[in-house]
């Protein structure tokens, strides 16, 4: 009975990252100055970059359609698969993880806050979101997920002595602790109606019950599982109805955390709801197809009409996440109605070229803030083009790209989103993508106008560093480059693949 | 239907208990009123100060440390019951999380979570 086969070496990425958060937690420990802490801090961006090397490495290696088990308990069960999706996905949070990272040495300067835990946490929660990536089983999707939530709660609570951050994270706590109940009460119903915790086992069970009785035949306690599971990675994936904690969460914490929290846990989370989805409840994608598009509709509209109403950015650039999330879940309806991967890959597409886009406009912030001042008021992009013209123009790109204007990533991620509605008939979506996008852009501009049109009165002095430029110039290239020409990319992401024949 | 009739009166007999022994007890007491009846603990130590005292947060850690290092180690157990069966795998795996554990263990003691004085 063998318990871990010989592709035990495809978990490197993640051997990597435990190895050198446990040495950072150590290190943290350790009595010293403030250049100890930013010695741990390029040390994580190196094991960030290793990681990132192998998990490349292994995706070459792997065939297209290649599902590998890593993980293999005594009974037989596949704890942990790699395939090209798992690893795609990886890229995006270590790549997420890398920019946040470089984007975090000015916060820490100018809030004084260097810790060696604070590199700890993002690197054991981006440890956490790549097991969600490739887990295979409903228990091992939950360990990853609380490996990365629990990190993630207590980065949105790191200014520990402001108010703010420390309500923020309350928040998010406590819905998160009670969202992760909800997971395991859905998961235990669905264990129940299918006799599994495994996805291939609840697949096989699924379609054995279809097609001996019928879709009529899945009974009550399988769609209330599905349903509560639903909420857990709805709340995760902060769409509407449960996005409440996103704006005070994500204003309350440091930028470069809220960063990393509106793309890579996000992304964490679409990855693990669509390898539930798509491996396992494939079979009753009836029973799921309708609830995900109300709460995409619900996510486009109520984003983007809260993030006019904002007059802080960081809080605009909230429920923007929001309605973004919104956008991404169309493709998994599309996938859910018609059993192709199609939607699958314009989901992966859109999460990549969202960090990016998202990561930058963040980083903007990041750029503006400086002491007494999280740089997150409209106020402090006023007259930026003619005091830094090229970091508006890069504002500007992350911001048309937000907005879906061609050429930008942005664009090509909506197309593929909007092609995979169409394709599956799902007109109704693809109308309120179209219309809601262009609400979107009323506040996207409300800021270009603020960075054109107006004057700063005193204007602050603030400095970029090279870690923040270098990560700025980074997201910058490639949400240009995705625009631009895609066609690489859009090949790269069509490895992906979830929808089992 | 006829098969839930146990839950039925399962859930009657619940319902009716309370109210049941409640009802017994104020019926059969001696009724006798003190002053001592209003004392958290009628017998015992007196009570000599307000409850509520502060504590120390240091209590708070210890504690905290305490539950987390008693809770991980029962993991030792399940892989003490299939240790024939994990074999070497399962080995390396418990040294990998006993070495995991050291490391917390490590930081919580360089960072002074154990001192007492101060």
């Amino acid at each position: 009975m063998p318990v871990l086969n010989h592709f035990w070496h495809l978990m490197s990425p993640e051997w990597v990252l435990v190895i050198f958060g446990t040495l950072f937690l150590v290190l943290s420990a350790v009595p010293g100055g403030k250049n100890l802490r930013v010695g741990i801090g390029v040390l994580a961006v190196a094991g960030m970059a290793v990681a990132l090397a192998l998990v490349f490495q292994t995706l070459t290696a792997l065939g297209p359609g290649m599902k590998v088990p890593v993980l293999i308990g005594l009974n037989g069960d596949v704890g942990l698969v790699v395939d090209p999706f798992s690893q795609i996905l990886k890229v995006i949070f270590l790549v997420g993880g890398v920019i946040t990272l470089l984007m975090s040495f000015k916060s820490l300067e100018v809030e004084k806050a260097w810790t060696g835990e604070y590199f700890t946490f993002i690197t054991f929660a981006i440890f956490g979101m790549m097991v969600m990536a490739s887990g295979n089983d409903l228990l091992t999707l939950w360990v990853g997920l609380e490996t990365m939530a629990l990190s993630v709660y207590v980065l949105a609570a790191y200014l520990r002595r402001k108010e703010h951050s420390v309500e923020g994270a309350t928040k998010y706590f406590l819905l998160g602790a009670f969202s992760s109940g909800f997971y395991l009460y859905g998961a235990s119903l669905i264990y129940g109606a299918t006799g599994s915790v495994h996805l291939d086992a609840i697949r096989a069970s699924l379609l054995q019950s279809v097609e001996q009785g019928g879709v009529k035949s899945i009974g009550f306690p399988m769609g209330a599982g599905l349903v509560i599971m639903a909420v857990a990675l709805l709340f995760k994936a902060a769409l509407v109805p449960f996005h409440w904690w996103t704006p005070d969460a994500y204003e309350g914490a440091i930028t470069p955390v809220t960063a990393f929290m509106s793309v890579a846990p996000k992304a964490a989370a679409f990855a693990m709801a669509m390898r539930i989805f798509v491996v396992g409840l494939l079979p009753v994608s009836h029973l799921w197809v309708g609830l995900l598009a109300i709460v995409a509709i619900l996510s486009m509209a109520w984003g983007n009409i809260a993030a006019m109403l904002q007059d802080n950015v960081k809080r605009m650039l909230a429920y923007s996440s929001i309605a973004h999330a919104g956008y991404a879940l169309i493709g998994l309806v599309a996938t859910g109605a018609t059993g192709t991967d199609q939607g699958v890959r314009a989901v992966v597409f859109y999460l990549l070229a969202y960090a990016f886009m998202n990561l930058g406009a963040f980083g903007l912030v990041i750029y503006l803030q400086r002491d007494g001042s999280a740089g997150d008021s409209f106020e402090d992009f006023d007259g930026l083009v003619r005091r830094r013209p090229w970091m508006a123009a890069l504002m500007i790109v992350f911001l048309l790209s937000l907005g879906g204007i061609p050429p930008t990533a942005g664009f090509m991620g909506k197309l593929l989103i909007f092609y995979a509605a169409v394709t599956a008939k799902l007109y109704l979506l693809a109308v309120v993508l179209a219309v809601t996008s262009v609400i979107g852009m009323y506040y996207y501009f409300r800021l270009i106008l603020h960075m054109f049109l107006k004057e700063a009165e005193t204007p602050a002095e603030v400095q970029a560093g090279r870690p923040l430029a270098f990560a700025l110039s980074l997201c910058g290239l490639f949400v240009l480059a995705i625009g631009l020409y895609g066609q690489p990319f859009v090949d790269w992401v069509s490895r992906a693949a979830l929808v089992v024949r | 239907m006829l098969s839930y009739l146990p839950i039925g009166i399962f859930v009657a007999i619940a319902l009716a208990i309370v109210p049941l022994t409640m009802g017994l007890g104020w019926l059969l007491r001696p009724k006798r009123y003190d002053p001592v009846k209003l004392e958290p603990y009628e017998c015992g130590i007196e009570v000599h100060d307000t409850l509520r005292g502060k504590v120390s947060v240091h209590f708070y850690l210890v504690a905290v440390v305490f539950l987390v290092f008693d809770v991980e180690t029962i993991f030792l157990l399940p892989w003490a019951v299939a240790f024939d069966r994990l074999k070497l795998f399962g080995f390396v795996e418990v040294v990998v999380f006993l070495a995991l554990l050291v490391a917390a263990y490590v930081y919580v003691w360089m960072k002074g979570a154990l001192r007492w004085e101060e």
